[in-house]
């Protein structure tokens, strides 16, 4: 983690000039999320995922609690877990252990560079990741199950760094 | 001593000729250098008025001359300034070897094209046979005449019989589409109105293993082309991705994630029997068989990068083939066995490069605006299909395997990506 290989640093420091930059964009996720639930309306308006035979959550009157559990964010072709990402999955974590009888899916998504194959194993890292930190937290195994979507479902459906910065998530969906 | 300089400055002038020639991103993989062979193409007689355009509208003659052309072998010129009918085969131009000729006529009850191939020079037939075509023609009778012309004067197969599958999204849904390798004839060949990518051919043409999310999660599923039918193949916990058939069809290579992590598993085709092949923390994907099937290039990420790997088909010996771009992936093991073809990340996007087995003779054969995903090859092993992104939406293309003649396949609305190119499908229960 501290030693940045070689070949990546460019991509490394072009990643550090986009959260410097867009600092205000970084925190935008979290400061949005909450109070409106968006990543969860999004993915039923852009994808209409609801009448695919997957099981997607019911966004109707959920507990108060749940609204609160937010998705959480990764770099372009990683799936460690930043700061920020644990900030959130501590948010999280301190809910479902408050709400043990809600389940969830984590969705692993991202972006659309890279190739199809390769993004679904990488969006399989990422749920897993964030599953793993939330079993460590103390999150009860059975709680939580994962799924990846890869470059499949995005939430944004751009072509720009924006989008692409929404896109590499984890999505927690009730189950 | 002048003598010497000036073979200085040749050799100079060649090193920087050969420079020069490399930044144009041209390689002789597909001629070989030989000239191509001149052959004429005339317009066809038909007898009892049978004279009707092919489905599309298009004539006979224009998608056999078309066909011809793709192969890449062939000089292909029209003759329409001659009477009709094979006796007038004086009039060629000297460099023209063959004429190409057809009679569609009633033979027997049925409507046949009756093909026939004559030596310019000589006026002597080399080639002839007669394909049932019906009323009205069908195409693939002239892409039959297409690959027999092919196979008889170069002894190489040919791809006018070949389909190309691919996934295209309409609504939001993405399914498997099939369109002729010429663009016509487009089809979609599942409904399922989900999530699918990563379709592969079974060698014997009649079925496509790919990656489906109809039960929520990505299983692996195959698809039978003759009537639809859905046969699960692995529904492991977690991914069940990236297929590749054995050349022979008894195995299945793909990247499965059920032991924790993605990695490269051997399949029977039912699915059931799962052999592990990788055993690494990183991410193993993509993988793709040599034409022996006694090695597998497929996507690894174990330097912290996704790059290209060649195994021996048990896993044993795997080596880095790919140096050229910090993301490396998508191969695709030419059937004749020559060259790899994938994806390479160069300046922001990806191209598609080409390298031989043992790691020499890259050539970068795309360039300019786009990026270009999931390279397939031909069965002809001289022919390419990729996806490039522009502009946010992705096209399929097929090219020359050194890039060149790059025409879009099909005109499909919508979103089109992960190709793949069918085997030869001879026969009229195949397509």
């Amino acid at each position: 983690m501290t030693a940045i290989p070689a070949a990546i640093r460019p991509l490394a420091i072009l990643a550090m000039c986009v959260l410097i930059t867009a600092a205000g964009c970084a925190k935008k996720p979290k400061v949005d999320v909450t109070p409106t639930n968006t990543p969860t309306n999004t993915d039923t308006g852009n994808n209409g995922g609801t009448d695919n035979g997957t099981p997607e959550p019911t966004h109707q009157d959920p507990p108060k609690a749940a609204e609160n559990i937010q998705d959480v964010f990764f770099d372009y072709d990683r799936f460690s877990l930043s700061d920020e990402a644990r900030e959130v999955l501590n948010a999280n974590g301190k809910i479902l252990l408050e709400t043990a009888r809600l389940r969830y899916v984590l969705e692993g998504h991202c972006d659309e560079r890279g190739t199809v194959e390769y993004n679904l194993a990488l969006g399989e890292k990422r749920a897993n990741a964030a599953k793993d930190y939330l079993v460590r937290y103390g999150v009860e195994s059975s709680q939580l199950s994962t799924v990846s979507f890869g470059e499949e479902r995005p939430f944004d459906p751009g072509h720009d760094e924006a989008a692409w910065e929404s896109n590499r998530r984890v999505h927690f969906a009730r189950q | 001593m002048s003598v010497s300089v000036r073979a200085v400055l040749i050799g100079l002038a060649l090193l920087f000729a050969g420079a020069a020639g490399a930044e144009e991103y041209k390689l002789n993989i597909t001629k070989g250098g030989a000239a191509k062979m001149r052959i004429e193409v005339r317009d066809f007689r038909y007898i009892e008025t049978l004279e009707a355009p092919l489905d599309g509208g298009e004539e006979c003659e224009e998608v056999l001359a078309r066909d011809l052309t793709f192969s890449d072998f062939f000089n292909v010129r029209r003759e329409t300034n001659y009477l009709p009918g094979i006796e007038d085969s004086t009039r060629a131009p000297r460099d023209v070897f063959a004429l190409v000729h057809g009679e569609v006529r009633r033979e027997w009850g049925k409507v046949v094209l009756k093909g026939e191939v004559v030596e310019a020079a000589s006026g002597k037939t080399i080639f002839r046979k007669s394909y049932p075509i019906g009323s009205p023609p069908d195409r693939w009778a002239v892409h039959s005449y297409a690959d027999d012309i092919v196979y008889y004067l170069t002894g190489e197969p040919g791809v006018a019989q070949s389909r190309i599958v691919f996934i295209g999204t309409q609504d939001g849904k993405k399914d498997l589409w099939s369109v002729d390798y010429d663009g016509a004839r487009l089809g979609q060949v599942t409904r399922l109105a989900n999530i699918a990518i990563s379709p592969a051919f079974a060698p014997s043409g009649d079925a496509i293993a790919f990656t489906s999310f109809m039960n929520g999660r990505p299983d692996l599923v195959s698809v039978r082309l003759a009537d639809g039918k859905i046969t699960p193949i692995s529904n492991r916990p977690g991914i069940n991705s990236a297929p590749c058939y054995s050349p022979r069809g008894d195995r299945i290579a793909a990247s499965l994630s059920f032991e924790g992590n993605a990695e490269i598993y051997l399949l029977d085709p039912s699915g059931a029997q799962a052999t592990r092949l990788t055993f690494l923390p990183s991410i193993e994907t993509a993988p793709t068989f040599s034409p022996k099937g006694d090695r597998i290039a497929f996507t690894s990420d174990r330097t912290g990068e996704p790059q290209v790997y060649i195994m021996d088909a048990d896993g044993a010996n795997a080596r880095r083939l790919s140096f050229n771009g910090k993301w490396c992936d998508s191969a695709d093991w030419s059937p004749k066995g020559d060259w790899i073809v994938y994806v390479a990340l160069i300046d922001d996007v990806f191209d598609l490069c080409m390298i031989r087995p043992d790691g020499s003779a890259l050539q970068r054969i795309t360039g300019g605006a786009g990026s270009w995903e999931n390279p397939r090859w031909a069965p002809d092993g001289r022919h390419i299909v990729a996806a490039k992104r522009e502009g946010g939406v992705r096209k399929l293309y097929v090219m020359a395997a050194d890039g060149g003649g790059k025409r879009a396949l099909t005109a499909f609305r919508g979103d089109q990506y992960n190709p793949a190119w069918s085997p030869p499908l001879r026969g009229t229960d195949a397509r």
